[in-house]
């Protein structure tokens, strides 16, 4: 029984490294080619695994218009003024709306107000449409721990501030 | 007896007795004598009483005169008072505007050049090769150059500037200013789309006096007073000649009013002829004539004259006019356009140009003589324009942009920061969600699939009715609104107020409820006869719509084939109370329906509820409240309120991501398989009630998400599925722009499962779809695809041997 055992457990060790990753997996021609497989589509609003440290800055929108926009509403951001901000990033979500940038920064000006409860759903929002990028998922973290430093959360903030500090940026 | 010997005294009743005195004089006198006596005393009685009478009518006089003219004077304060108040607060009265969201022109827009032709069109732009103002464009080869408008945006004003836009398949791939310069991103001007007059049907855009033309002021002084300038409210002669034709013709049809009389008339006074009116019309028009200067009065008749109706809304002013009758601003008439408004104030009905072309043609040519007798306008210029057609637009509203489907949407979301009374006069400039090519598009393909398909059922023409929505997935907002068949027409708006039994489109909440307690797509459900007992002891048995059983079957097929036996068992599964904690979550308000009849959507909901519904599935998990207003500013164009994105996520990222692929499958396999678009990466759920009464269609693309219901207004039977009736509109819909393919994200969980059993299969051996398995290695395999086993999977036989 100890040699069958012994056996079988060796089996099991050859097919399961002979497996190594294998699911009953099938491509999606029609899945958005993410940039790094850090995280996986379907990711909860949970922080996920350590991601591996990837570059700082985002990938910025493809659409032209999107990306005059967000520079103008940064702009508006660093003179202290979110409610401008706010109307630019909304013309630009109405422009582009799936582009994750846009709602982070959304999310940021809403904050700037005191509006935690639009800062946090827009946050999520940008977590949610930042799909396989790494550092644009990384940056939305970030935003929303910042968002709950703001709501007093702190240890979820610095939880959640160490865990995405590579994408500080 | 002598005067002082006699007393004249009255009684009460005021008869006269003469009093004899004592006198030493002789009693004794001749008849004759006493004759005489006795008629001098008669005279000098009757001069007494003419002389008494004369001083009393001259006192009744007097105090007559005294009291009219306090009275006179009271009446003019008061009339000075009410006309100043009035004509201050009408002068200022303005309703609000509300405005379509402005489209975008940036490298990269998706857009042709006959699209964008439409565009400016739609906004009043006429062609011109030399683009000479604003207005104008001039298209050639793949460029279309244009001369934007000048515009008061949100974030501040935009002159008027000439852009070159070049397009390549299809998109603009390149936009220049006039010195060449790129520009990165434009807007064009915003459409009008209406505006919130008063209940008694009073609509007008105000003009200030530099925005009057002058050729406009000048000629309706020429065709309407020509002593304007000169008099102080009214006209003697123009008085006298009106009554003189009155009294030849023994009617009252001439008033010979001046401009001011004319605007006192509509301000103040009734239409009825009689002298009292005239006389009252005259004592204000001098009031005001010294209260206002000329300008003010003339600037006050331009916006305050009517001219002409539309339904409950009556044209008021030559701002509006200018758009109702020629969809552009009154700075772009040209000469005979203004010739035109012109003839319209005799009788707005009379000549009125939609019905009386040629009578509206007549009057206009004889007031272009009269611009050409009096040197308005120059020899030329009155040829050119007496050769010109009217140029009114096809018919009223057919001009520009006027959706009062969409404009209750906007009146019910501004009611809970504006009152009536703010949003009727304040002058309110409101920026909505509204994008008028998609608005136009969702209307045409309803009214003309009603058409289609009642003339291939042999149905009674217009007996079937629809009402659409259309919102951003993302943003939830509504680019467009359909409230029935008939666009720009005020009515019963079906899409907000029309509650009708939803069917099957609400089986994903089922779903939704059941992949959120841990089922899988894979899971059998039972499509078996079952009945069952409510708590009052009535008996439910639900039928498949086809009356057919199939057993055993995935969750993917129950849904994909609205089937509703293994739907009401799913639903058990779940729990119904689950089930509608669900549905209260994803739409804000809790079902009425509290039997598990609710699983087959015996619910009633308006396609807008049903549109909150379906865009947390569209949005990728994310609740909005559908709305139409971005924001509100003052007339002096200062923000009173921006209405700013608001969403809360309702589910979980890939709970929605797998629910929406399922909807695909619907789509793909199921009972939207018949869409031509079923297959381009779409999500969408049918859904008939009884009887076929309510015929329905949920569904989203990438960037759109659609509601369609279809009935008819008696609710009786329209033979129609949701796949004959409602799809079939959405179809139409798509038709002309394509749809923009839902984009997944990368996803590690995706299986193919075959669509009849939820075996693990390949496309080699079975019919399969391809959706998100979460415990793969549970799948059973189906013999002879060569599918290999997980490792979980012979893990397990390895232990089960």
């Amino acid at each position: 029984m100890n040699i069958k055992l012994c056996i079988s457990l060796l089996c099991v060790i050859f097919i399961g490294g002979c497996a190594g990753n294998q699911r009953p997996g099938v491509s999606d021609s029609r899945a958005s080619s993410g940039q790094s497989s850090g995280q996986s589509s379907g990711s909860s609003n949970r922080p996920q695994a350590q991601p591996k440290p990837a570059k700082v800055t985002p990938t910025p929108p493809k659409n032209s218009a999107a990306k005059l926009l967000l520079a103008q509403a940064d702009t508006a951001i660093t003179r202290q003024a979110p409610d401008q901000a706010i109307v630019l990033l909304e013309r630009a979500i109405r422009i582009d709306p799936r582009e994750a940038l846009l709602w982070m920064r959304l999310s940021r000006a809403h904050l700037m107000q005191g509006h935690t409860t639009a800062a946090s759903q827009h946050a999520r929002k940008a977590i949610a449409l930042a799909g396989s990028d790494s550092v644009k998922t990384g940056q939305a973290w970030l935003q929303m721990a910042e968002v709950l430093e703001a709501q007093g959360e702190r240890q979820q903030a610095a939880s959640l501030r160490r865990r995405y500090a590579p994408y500080r940026g | 007896m002598t005067l002082t010997d006699r007393k004249v005294t009255s009684t009460l009743k005021g008869t006269y007795l003469v009093k004899k005195t004592p006198t030493s004089r002789n009693t004794k006198v001749s008849g004759r004598r006493k004759n005489s006596k006795s008629s001098k005393k008669t005279g000098s009685w009757l001069k007494r009483l003419g002389k008494w009478v004369l001083r009393g009518l001259l006192r009744l006089i007097l105090w007559t005169l005294l009291f009219a003219t306090l009275a006179g004077a009271g009446f003019g304060y008061y009339l000075d008072r009410t006309i100043t108040k009035t004509f201050e607060g009408r002068r200022w009265s303005v309703p609000a505007q509300v405005f379509a969201q402005p489209l975008e022109i940036y490298a990269g827009q998706r857009i042709d050049k006959p699209q964008l032709i439409e565009e400016l069109e739609r906004l009043g732009y006429r062609s011109d090769a030399n683009l000479t103002a604003p207005g104008t464009y001039s298209a050639s080869g793949i460029t279309l150059s244009t001369y934007l408008r000048s515009f008061e945006f949100m974030e501040g004003s935009r002159p008027s500037q000439q852009v070159k836009i070049t397009f390549q398949n299809a998109i603009i791939s390149r936009v220049q200013a006039k010195d060449k310069s790129a520009i990165p991103l434009i807007r064009l001007d915003p459409a009008t789309i209406g505006s919130f007059f008063p209940s008694h049907g009073e609509d007008r855009l105000i003009l200030t006096p530099e925005q009057v033309p002058p050729l406009l002021a000048e000629g309706l002084k020429a065709i309407e007073d020509r002593n304007f300038d000169e008099h102080r409210g009214f006209s003697v002669t123009g008085i006298l000649r009106a009554a003189w034709v009155n009294l030849r013709s023994g009617t009252r049809s001439q008033g010979g009013s001046t401009l001011t009389q004319q605007l006192v008339k509509s301000y103040f006074l009734s239409n009825e002829r009689t002298y009292t009116r005239k006389l009252r019309e005259v004592a204000m028009a001098i009031i005001l004539e010294l209260r206002f200067s000329k300008e003010d009065l003339l600037t006050a008749y331009i916006n305050e004259i009517f001219l002409g109706q539309n339904g409950a809304r009556a044209i008021h002013g030559f701002g509006l006019g200018a758009q109702f009758y020629f969809n552009k601003p009154i700075n772009e008439l040209a000469v005979h356009e203004i010739a035109t408004m012109i003839s319209i104030i005799r009788g707005p009905s009379y000549y009125n140009p939609f019905r009386h072309p040629e009578r509206a043609l007549a009057r206009r040519n004889r007031i272009l003589d009269t611009f050409l007798a009096d040197g308005l306008i120059s020899n030329p210029k009155h040829q050119d324009a007496i050769g010109s057609a009217l140029g009114v637009v096809a018919s009223p509203n057919s001009g520009g942009a006027y959706y009062p489907a969409f404009m209750d949407i906007v009146r019910a979301e501004l009611s809970e920061r504006y009152s009536a009374s703010d949003l009727r006069s304040q002058g309110l400039r409101i920026f909505t969600t509204l994008k008028p090519r998609e608005q136009e598009n969702a209307q045409k393909a309803v009214t003309s699939t009603l058409q289609l398909i009642e003339k291939e059922r042999k149905l009674e023409a217009g007996s079937l009715q629809a009402a659409s929505v259309v919102t951003d997935t993302q943003t939830g907002e509504i680019i467009g609104l359909v409230g029935g068949r008939r666009g720009r027409v005020d009515g019963f708006n079906r899409a907000l107020n029309a509650k009708r039994t939803v069917g099957s489109v609400i089986k994903p909440v089922i779903v939704l409820a059941a992949l959120e307690s841990g089922l899988e797509w894979s899971t059998l459900v039972n499509d078996t006869a079952i009945t069952m007992t409510s708590d009052s002891g009535e008996l439910w048995t639900p039928r498949n719509y086809d009356g057919k059983t199939r057993g055993e079957l995935p969750m993917i097929r129950a849904l994909a084939m609205s089937l509703n036996l293994a739907m009401v068992d799913l639903g058990n599964t779940v729990s119904l109370g689950e089930v509608q904690r669900r549905f209260t979550d994803l739409t804000g308000y809790a079902p009425r329906n509290r039997y598990p009849s609710f699983f087959l959507g015996a619910e009633s909901m308006s396609p807008l509820q049903l549109t909150e519904l379906y865009g947390n599935f569209a949005s990728g998990g994310f609740h909005t409240t559908p709305k139409s207003v971005i924001a509100v500013l003052n007339e002096r164009g200062q923000p009173l309120s921006h209405h700013p994105f608001d969403l809360t996520q309702s589910i979980r990222p890939e709970t929605v991501a797998s629910l929406n692929r399922g909807l695909e499958i619907v789509m793909s396999h199921g009972t939207g398989r018949s869409s031509p678009f079923a297959k381009q990466g779409v999500a969408g759920k049918t859904g008939t009630s009884n009887d076929n009464r309510d015929s329905w269609y949920a569904g989203f693309d990438n960037s759109k998400l659609s509601v369609v219901w279809v009935g008819r207004d008696d609710n009786k039977s329209t033979g129609l599925t949701g796949t004959s009736g409602a799809l079939r509109i959405w179809n139409n819909m798509q038709v002309s722009k394509g749809v923009d393919p839902i984009v997944h994200s990368p996803a590690d969980n995706l299986v193919e499962i075959e669509f009849t059993t939820g075996m693990r299969a390949a496309k080699s051996c079975a019919d399969v779809v391809v959706i998100p398995i979460r415990q793969p290695d549970t799948l059973p395999i189906k013999p002879g695809c060569g599918v290999r086993k997980t490792f979980g999977q012979r893990l397990r036989s390895i232990f089960n041997n």
